[in-house]
């Protein structure tokens, strides 16, 4: 097995006061191979969306080291990870994923701005990415112009197009009717066998658990079960 | 990237229209304000400063060592003065005048008054003084005879005298005699310096000295120069070439110390305006920033979340409060020397103020100057306000957690 993320004995502690402090991660460990469909699920409160921030290195842990292929981000500076950010990790959120002030078509193209990518190139990608998740028609329009199906198809084609390694999904479909929850689901399952992005969604509904080939369970912060499913194991 | 950086500042700028406008706007009228009271009050200042030195102390004045302490007819400049080389043919000299003073009394048939008698050669006088400007009444001529007068404008007042009317002049001459002389008033000045309007009479410099007992020489000569920067220089040259024991030589502003003081006033009232706009814009800036960084809060999380560092969001955010100050200063400095220009040209009119602003030596109507150091300190005062006044909400945002900025509001 390829490792691609490995988690070590990762704790995050939130110190919400001077005397209370919430455990919402205890002694993670786990391992991610490239090119997984992994989908993390556990109760509310269970430290699902705390895990992925600390993996897409948007908050750091309290003990324990999480390495993303050969870097050890968990020890890199703030300036340091915007690189890493950039470059290596696609993040959708819930909701409001898209940058208001940017027609969807400037959204997907943020990334790849920043990346310095030539304006071919991001036409080429934008074209590309459009076809696949049926969005050409609402290339022009503002987030507050599109449906949030629509929206997080966009933010979707923005967290593909700079082709990261590490697609993190946080409850992507928590906001999404059953249809377009499947339509999406289709297409992180697409774009991770076409492009051999690795994606890991969070999640606690069961139409996206049942897609996962790789299940992490968590509950009060620990991992309760951690398998592959049927023979999917890569 | 900066092409990125200034897309994103364009168009958050572009998002909030109507509150980027407002303080545009409110920039731009501070700024108009700023610009047009700095405008008319150098003006005045200039003009108060330029009506002294054009009717009386020149930038430069000679006199007899002594007269100015007592002012006899015995302390005069000798004529032979005007031919020395240092003021016949000096490049820096523009133009020169002598006058003959004494003190007279003038009367009517019902009244009469103290005088400054002024002798002098009227073409170098009207030329010197700029006197075609000042004219209120009648002409500038003292008449084919020779006895025509030219009063001043408060003088004429009091006396209630009027153009054609006949005035007499009696004065103590150099023998100790009191003669007097019957004038015909000719023209009525307005100088706008106001000892001279109160006091002065004006008539033909030869009447005068024959007049008064004297052949020969006169007590003041008052220079101007084309360049009044030159003041000092020309002071020094005046001094190491002619003797002064006999003669003292005298700048306006060692004439006229309040005058100085004036400018020196406004040079602090400017600088206190400025630093008003430097409030006015910073504060407007900063809090429209503040609430704009506030709000955009999860903006730059999702930002900072797809791999924007900080500095690129700093960029953004200084350039966005840059974007804001700049506008409202092409719109202030652009209006404002606008204004300024019609004034410069046309004036402003103060005729109701009238009284009290003769009283301090200034026209009624005022005339504007534009410096280039309005601008460029108000560019300067607007840029650093707008700096200023993004270092706390762009504090907030390093210090916090790119996960807390995400998950803010
Ligand atoms: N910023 C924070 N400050 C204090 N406590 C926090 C913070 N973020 C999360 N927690 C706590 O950490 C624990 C895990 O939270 P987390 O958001 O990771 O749960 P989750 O599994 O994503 O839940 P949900 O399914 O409701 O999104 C919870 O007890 C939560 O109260
Ligand atoms: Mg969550």
């Amino acid at each position: 097995m390829d490792a691609f993320i490995e988690i070590a004995h990762l704790h995050k502690t939130f110190e919400t006061s001077r005397e209370v402090s919430t455990p919402a991660l205890i002694d993670v460990s786990l391992t991610i191979p490239h090119g997984d469909f992994a989908v993390i699920s556990g109760p509310s409160g269970s430290g699902k969306t705390t895990l992925l921030n600390l993996l897409g290195a948007l908050d750091s842990p309290s003990k324990g080291t999480i390495s993303l292929g050969q870097t050890m981000i968990s020890k890199l500076k703030e300036a340091e990870l915007s690189p890493i950010r950039r470059d290596r990790i696609g993040f959708v959120f819930q909701t409001h994923n898209l940058i208001p002030v940017l027609s969807a078509r400037q959204n997907i193209c943020y990334v790849m701005r920043l990346q310095g990518r030539s304006q071919q190139e991001q036409e080429s990608r934008v074209a590309e990415l459009a076809g696949k998740l049926d969005i050409e028609q609402l290339l022009d329009k503002h987030p507050d112009q599109l449906s949030g199906g629509q929206q997080q198809r966009v933010a979707v084609a923005r967290a593909v197009a700079s082709r990261p390694q590490l697609l993190l999904a946080d409850e992507p479909t928590a906001s999404l009717d059953s249809t377009n929850a499947e339509r999406l689901l289709d297409l992180l399952e697409q774009l991770n066998h076409d492009e051999g992005v690795t994606v890991l969604i969070s999640s606690h509904d069961s139409l996206v658990i049942n897609r996962a080939r790789h299940s992490i369970v968590l509950r009060d912060g620990r991992v309760v079960a951690d398998h592959y499913e049927r023979n999917d194991i890569p | 990237m900066y092409k990125l950086i200034w897309h994103m500042a364009w168009n958050a700028l572009g998002r909030r229209r109507g509150r980027s406008l407002l303080v545009t706007l409110m920039i731009g009228a501070s700024l108009w304000g700023l610009l047009f009271m700095e405008g008319i009050y150098d003006g005045m200042t200039e003009q108060m400063i330029d009506n002294t030195v054009k009717s009386d102390s020149g930038n430069l004045s000679l006199f007899a060592q002594g007269y100015r302490l007592d002012p006899s007819l015995d302390r005069l400049l000798p004529d032979s003065l005007l031919n020395q080389q240092i003021l016949r043919t000096n490049p820096l000299i523009k133009s020169r005048s002598i006058r003959f003073s004494h003190t007279g009394l003038l009367a009517t048939a019902h009244a009469a008054r103290q005088v400054q008698i002024q002798g002098v050669p009227l073409e170098e006088e009207i030329v010197h003084a700029g006197l075609s400007d000042k004219l209120a009444q009648g002409r500038l001529h003292f008449g084919s005879d020779g006895n025509g007068a030219i009063l001043g404008h408060g003088l004429a007042g009091k006396l209630r005298v009027s153009i054609g009317q006949k005035i007499i002049l009696s004065a103590q001459d150099r023998q100790q005699n009191i003669n007097s002389l019957v004038l015909k008033v000719n023209g009525i000045i307005r100088s706008g310096n106001q000892p001279i309007d109160d006091k002065i009479l004006y008539m033909d410099i030869e009447q005068c000295r024959e007049f008064l007992g004297v052949s020969q020489g006169f007590s003041q000569l008052s220079l101007i120069l084309h360049n009044p920067d030159n003041t000092a220089l020309l002071q020094e040259q005046l001094l190491r070439e002619l003797d002064d024991s006999a003669i003292e030589i005298l700048r306006w502003d060692q004439l006229y110390p309040a005058l100085l003081q004036g400018r020196q006033v406004m040079k602090t009232f400017n600088l206190i305006c400025n630093l008003l706009v430097f409030c006015v814009a910073g504060l407007g800036v900063w809090g429209v920033m503040t609430v704009s960084v506030l709000e955009r809060l999860r903006e730059f999380g999702i930002m900072i979340a797809v791999g924007t560092s900080f500095q690129q969001i700093r960029a953004q955010v200084l350039l966005e409060s840059t974007l804001l100050g700049l506008g409202g200063f092409i719109l202030g400095a652009g209006s404002g020397v606008a204004t300024l220009l019609w004034f410069v040209e046309h004036g402003l009119n103060l005729e109701v103020f009238q009284e009290g602003l003769q009283a301090f030596g200034m026209d009624t109507i005022i005339y504007a100057i534009i410096r280039p150091d309005y601008f460029t300190t108000a560019l300067i005062a607007i840029l650093l306000a707008c700096t200023a006044s993004v270092i706390l909400p762009l504090r907030r945002l390093k210090q916090a957690r790119p996960v807390t900025i995400l998950n803010s509001q």
